[in-house]
C-alpha cells in the first residue's frame, strides 16, 4: 500500500448528506435526498439501481462535474495527503480535484483527431509527476489491454498505437479510453459501463487491472486466469506474458472503483454494492460483512432453517457497511446504532445467571476474541475462547431462561447483536427445526 | 499535447472542411488585398504626379481644390515669388484635351479602328527646365539628366508631345505611335485636341484614378492646342535656395503673394491630396467600407465554420474539461484554430492578390501593387478577424459541460 493512502481504516471518499436538484423556480425538482456514503480504499463499489435513480447524478457530483449544493464530499487527494472538500470551492478547484479521478465514459469520447497513443498522453499531460517515458507507459498499457505487437496467444499482430478512433472497432476505443483513465494511476475512478463494449478477454483484463490496482493480488492467483479458450468460455482469459506487465502498470495500489455496471463479470467481484432507489441510497453492502454475517448466522441453529431470503433479510439488517478486517469507528457506529456492540478486554458481554428479558440479545463475534467460562461451585471454569465469526446468546434466549454462561472479552471486541423482539420473530418462523434442536440440546444438559 | 498540436491535430484530421474553411478565409484576404490595393492605388493617384516633380514649396491658384480642379495663378506671381531663400520658381501647366485613339487590337484580338475620342491630359513645361522639374534616375520620369534633356530639345519642335510610356493600352504603344509622322502620310494620325499633332519621345508617370493618359508637352505648344493664355499657369514650382528654411520661407512667401496664391509645402499638398482622395471621394470611401465588409464576412465566415466544428466537437471538449484541463486550455486551442485558419488561408489570398494587382496594374492601370506594408497588414487583419471569429465561437466551447458525458 502506497503512503500516500488515507489513514488506516479512513475511507478515500466520503459523501454526507447529499441533496441536489436539478432546474429553478417552479421546474425545480429534488433529484437527491440526503445521500451519505463512505468508500474505503481499494474498493471496487458497484452503483446499482433503476434508470433514474440518481446514480448517474452522485457520480458526476463526486467527480465535481457538477457544481455541489447540499452536503459535503471529500476525495482524498493522494499527492497532498490530505482530503479536498468539493462544497463551495472555486471551478478552478474543482478541475484540480477533477485530475484526482479516472474516468471511464460508456461513450469513450475519444479525441476523433488524435491517435490512441496521443489520447492517452492527453491525460498523461496533467499528472504532476510525469513519467519518464510517458509514451512507453501509454505502449506498455495499450498492450497490456491487447492493442499492441503480441495478441493474446503470443502472436505478432500489428498494434493499434497509432490509430485514429475511426479507424478502431468499438471494444478498442473503449479500451483506449479505459487506458487514459488509469494511466496516471488514480486513486478514484468512476466509471459508467467500462465493460459493456468489450469482448471477454479484454473485459477480464480490464478487471483485472482495476482489482490489481485496487490491491496487489499474488501471481499465482493471477494465473488462475491464464487458461485454454475452452476453459475460459465466457469468463475470458489472460495471457502469461500479460501478468508481469500487469505488475509494471500497477505497481501503485489503493485505487477506489465506483463503477455503474450490469455487467455480472464486475458485480461478481465487487467490494461494495450500493444501491440507489429514487434518489436514495437504499443499502450500501460490504459485501465480504454480508457474506462474514451471513455465514455467522447460518452456523445458528436459531437461524439455519429460516429461508434463505430471510437470513438475507436479517443479516442485512445487522450490517454497518465497514470490511470485517476493519475496526469500526466511534462515527460508524453512531451511524447505525443498535447493531454493533464494542468491549474492550476483561470486560463482561453477557453474566451466567443473568435473567433473560426484553433487553437480551444474541450475539455474533466480528472481531476479537472472547472466553465462556461457568462457575462450577466456587471454580470458575472456562469452556471455550470463540473468535470472529462464532456466535454465542441464543441458548438462554430460545430456552428463555437466565444465561448459562459468562462471556467475556480477551482482546478488543465487536459484536453484532439481534434483540430479543427481532429473535423471536424468526425464531417463530423455524419453530419445528428449533424444538428439534431443543431437545437435543436439553438432552445434552441432562447428561 | 499543447492547445497548438490539438488545434492542429484538429484541422488535419478534418481536411475537407479545413479547406472550405480556409478557402472562405482565402476569399476573405484576396477581398482585402484587393481593396486595400486599390485603395493604396487611389492614394499613390492622389500624390502621382507631385512625387514626380522636383519643389520645396508649390504655388497654386487660392481656388486650388485638387489635382483635377487646380484653377490657375497669373504668371507674374512667379516673377514675385524670387524672395530671399528662393533659388528657382519654375512654372508648370496641367490640364485636359481630347485624344485620337490608334487602331488596336482588342484582348480578344479583334481590330478596333482608329478615330475613337478619349480625355488624355497634358503636362506643360519649359522644354529646358525638364531636368530641373521632374525627378530623373530609375524608374523616374527621366531615366538620366541626358535624356531630359534630349525631351525637352524634341519639345521644342511644334506640335511635338512626349508620351507616358504607362499610358493605358487603348491610347497606343509608343513605340508605334513615334513612328507616325505628323502630316498622316502612313495613314495615321494622331490628334490632340482635333489638331495634327507628333510623338516625340517618352517619359514615366504612370495612370491612376485621376487620368488614364498623361502627355508632356512645351508651353507654347500648351497653349496653342488647349488654347489656354500663357499670362496663367497652373504651379509654380519653388526650389530653395541652399540652407533656407522651408516653413519661414512658406510664410514670406504667403505674406508677399496676393491672396490669389496658396504655398503648400510637399507634405502639405500630398495630404490634401490624399484626403480628397480617400475621404471625400466615394471611391475612397467605397473602398475603406468594402474592407470593412470583407473583414466583417471573413469574420462571420470563419465563426460559422468554428462553430459548427466545435458543436461537433462538444463531446470531446466536455472530455478535456472532465480530465481536469482548465478552460484556458481550450480556450487556447479553440484560438490556436483560428490563428491556423489564419494562416491557411492568407498564403492562398496573397498569392491571389498577387495576380489581381498584376492584373489591375497591367490592364486597369491602377497603380496598385504588393507591399511589405499591405502584406503584413492583411497579415494582422487576417489573424484579428479569425481571432475575433474564435472568440465569438468560445462561448459555445464554454457550453460543453462534462456533466453530459456520464
Amino acid at each position: 500500500m502506497s503512503s500516500k493512502l488515507p489513514p488506516a481504516g479512513e475511507p478515500v471518499l466520503r459523501v454526507r448528506g447529499v441533496n441536489h436538484y436539478f432546474g429553478t423556480g417552479e421546474t425545480r425538482t429534488q433529484v437527491l435526498f440526503d445521500n451519505t456514503l463512505e468508500v474505503m480504499p481499494g474498493e471496487m463499489v458497484i452503483m446499482s439501481g433503476p434508470s433514474g435513480s440518481g446514480k448517474t447524478t452522485i457520480l458526476t457530483l463526486i467527480g465535481g462535474l457538477r457544481t455541489l449544493q447540499e452536503g459535503e464530499i471529500e476525495v482524498w487527494d493522494a499527492d497532498r495527503g490530505d482530503y479536498r472538500r468539493l462544497r463551495g470551492i472555486s471551478e478552478d478547484e474543482r478541475v484540480s480535484i477533477r485530475r484526482l479521478i479516472g474516468f471511464i465514459f460508456q461513450r469513450h469520447n475519444l479525441f476523433d483527431s488524435l491517435t490512441a497513443l496521443q489520447n492517452i498522453r492527453m491525460a498523461q499531460r496533467l499528472k504532476p509527476q510525469a513519467a519518464a517515458n510517458p509514451d512507453a507507459q501509454a505502449r506498455d498499457m495499450l498492450t497490456y489491454l491487447l492493442m499492441g505487437e503480441t495478441d493474446l496467444d503470443g502472436r505478432t499482430q500489428k498494434s493499434r498505437f497509432n490509430y485514429k478512433p475511426a479507424a478502431l472497432s468499438g471494444g478498442q476505443r473503449q479500451r483506449v479510453a479505459i487506458a487514459r483513465a488509469l494511466v496516471n494511476r488514480p486513486k478514484l475512478v468512476l466509471a459508467d459501463e467500462p465493460t459493456a463494449a468489450l469482448d471477454a478477454n479484454s473485459g477480464l483484463a480490464v478487471v483485472t487491472l482495476l482489482q490489481e490496482l485496487a490491491r496487489a493480488r499474488p501471481e499465482a492467483e493471477l494465473h488462475q486466469r491464464v487458461r485454454s479458450a475452452a476453459e475460459a468460455g465466457e469468463n475470458g482469459r489472460l495471457a502469461a506474458w500479460q501478468i508481469p506487465l500487469l505488475k509494471a502498470i500497477a505497481h501503485e495500489h489503493g485505487t477506489t472503483s465506483l463503477i455503474v455496471t450490469h455487467d455480472a463479470r464486475i458485480m461478481n467481484l465487487a467490494d461494495r454494492i450500493v444501491h440507489m432507489e429514487r434518489g436514495r441510497i437504499e443499502s450500501n453492502v460490504v459485501v465480504a460483512e454480508r457474506l462474514f454475517v451471513r455465514e455467522g448466522l447460518r452456523q445458528s441453529p436459531a437461524f439455519a432453517a429460516i429461508l434463505p431470503e430471510e437470513q438475507e433479510k436479517l443479516a442485512d439488517s445487522l450490517l454497518i457497511g465497514v470490511h470485517p478486517h476493519d475496526p469500526v469507528r466511534p462515527d460508524q457506529l453512531a451511524a447505525r446504532p443498535g447493531r454493533l456492540e464494542i468491549y474492550q478486554p476483561g470486560e463482561h458481554i453477557i453474566r451466567e445467571g443473568e435473567p433473560v428479558n426484553e433487553h437480551s440479545k444474541f450475539y455474533l463475534i466480528r472481531r476479537g476474541t472472547v472466553e465462556v467460562l461457568r462457575e462450577t461451585g466456587t471454580m470458575t471454569q472456562k469452556l471455550a475462547e470463540m473468535g470472529p465469526g462464532r456466535y454465542f446468546g441464543e441458548v438462554a434466549l430460545l430456552l428463555n431462561q437466565p444465561r448459562n454462561a459468562t462471556v467475556r472479552a480477551v482482546t478488543p471486541v465487536e459484536v453484532y447483536t439481534i434483540d430479543r423482539a427481532t429473535f423471536d420473530r424468526f425464531r417463530s418462523v423455524s419453530k419445528p427445526f428449533i424444538d428439534r434442536v431443543l431437545q437435543n440440546f436439553r438432552v445434552f444438559e441432562t447428561h | 499535447m499543447t492547445p497548438l498540436q490539438l488545434a492542429w491535430a484538429n484541422l488535419i484530421h478534418k481536411r475537407t472542411r479545413t479547406f472550405i474553411a480556409a478557402a472562405g478565409v482565402a476569399f476573405a484576404v484576396t477581398l482585402i488585398f484587393v481593396e486595400l490595393g486599390l485603395l493604396r492605388g487611389v492614394s499613390r493617384t492622389a500624390t502621382m504626379l507631385y512625387d514626380k516633380l522636383q519643389f520645396d514649396l508649390l504655388l497654386t491658384s487660392a481656388e486650388y481644390l485638387d489635382l483635377s480642379r487646380p484653377g490657375q495663378i497669373p504668371r507674374l506671381r512667379l516673377a514675385q515669388a524670387h524672395i530671399a531663400g528662393v533659388e528657382r520658381v519654375l512654372p508648370l501647366s496641367f490640364g485636359a484635351a481630347s485624344w485620337r485613339a490608334p487602331a488596336r487590337r482588342s484582348l480578344w484580338g479583334q481590330t478596333i479602328p482608329a478615330g475613337e475620342q478619349m480625355s488624355i491630359n497634358i503636362v506643360a513645361a519649359p522644354p529646358e527646365q525638364l531636368e530641373r522639374l521632374f525627378t530623373i534616375g530609375p524608374g523616374e520620369v527621366f531615366p538620366t539628366a541626358e535624356a531630359a534633356r534630349a525631351a525637352g530639345r524634341e519639345l521644342t519642335q511644334h506640335a511635338t508631345f512626349l508620351m507616358d510610356e504607362r499610358c493605358k493600352p487603348e491610347f497606343g504603344n509608343v513605340d508605334d505611335l513615334l513612328m507616325i509622322p505628323p502630316d498622316g502620310r502612313a495613314g495615321d494620325l494622331i490628334r490632340v485636341n482635333g489638331r495634327r499633332a507628333r510623338i516625340g519621345g517618352r517619359f514615366t508617370i504612370g495612370t491612376g484614378f485621376s487620368w488614364n493618359g498623361l502627355l508632356l508637352t512645351s508651353e507654347t505648344t500648351y497653349e496653342e492646342f488647349t488654347l489656354q493664355p500663357p499670362s496663367h499657369v497652373t504651379f509654380g514650382l519653388v526650389t530653395l535656395a541652399s540652407g533656407a528654411d522651408g516653413a519661414t520661407v512658406q510664410r514670406q512667401l504667403q505674406a508677399v503673394l496676393p491672396s490669389d496664391v496658396q504655398v503648400f509645402t510637399r507634405d502639405e499638398i500630398n495630404r490634401a491630396e490624399r484626403n480628397y482622395w480617400l475621404r471625400l471621394t466615394s471611391v475612397g470611401q467605397f473602398l475603406v467600407v468594402a474592407v470593412i465588409l470583407a473583414v466583417v464576412v471573413g469574420i462571420i465566415f470563419v465563426y460559422q465554420m468554428m462553430a459548427a466544428d466545435i458543436r461537433n466537437m462538444l463531446p470531446e471538449y466536455a472530455t478535456v474539461k472532465a480530465l481536469g484541463y482548465r478552460s484556458t486550455y481550450l480556450t487556447a486551442a479553440v484560438l490556436w484554430q483560428a490563428v491556423l485558419l489564419a494562416g491557411f488561408g492568407y498564403g492562398p489570398g496573397f498569392v491571389a492578390a498577387l495576380g489581381f494587382y498584376a492584373l489591375a496594374t497591367r490592364y486597369g492601370g491602377i497603380p496598385t501593387g504588393m507591399t511589405a506594408e499591405i502584406a503584413l497588414g492583411v497579415l494582422v487583419l487576417t489573424g484579428g478577424m479569425c481571432l475575433v471569429s474564435g472568440v465569438l465561437a468560445l462561448r459555445k466551447v464554454h457550453t460543453a459541460d462534462p456533466a453530459d458525458l456520464f
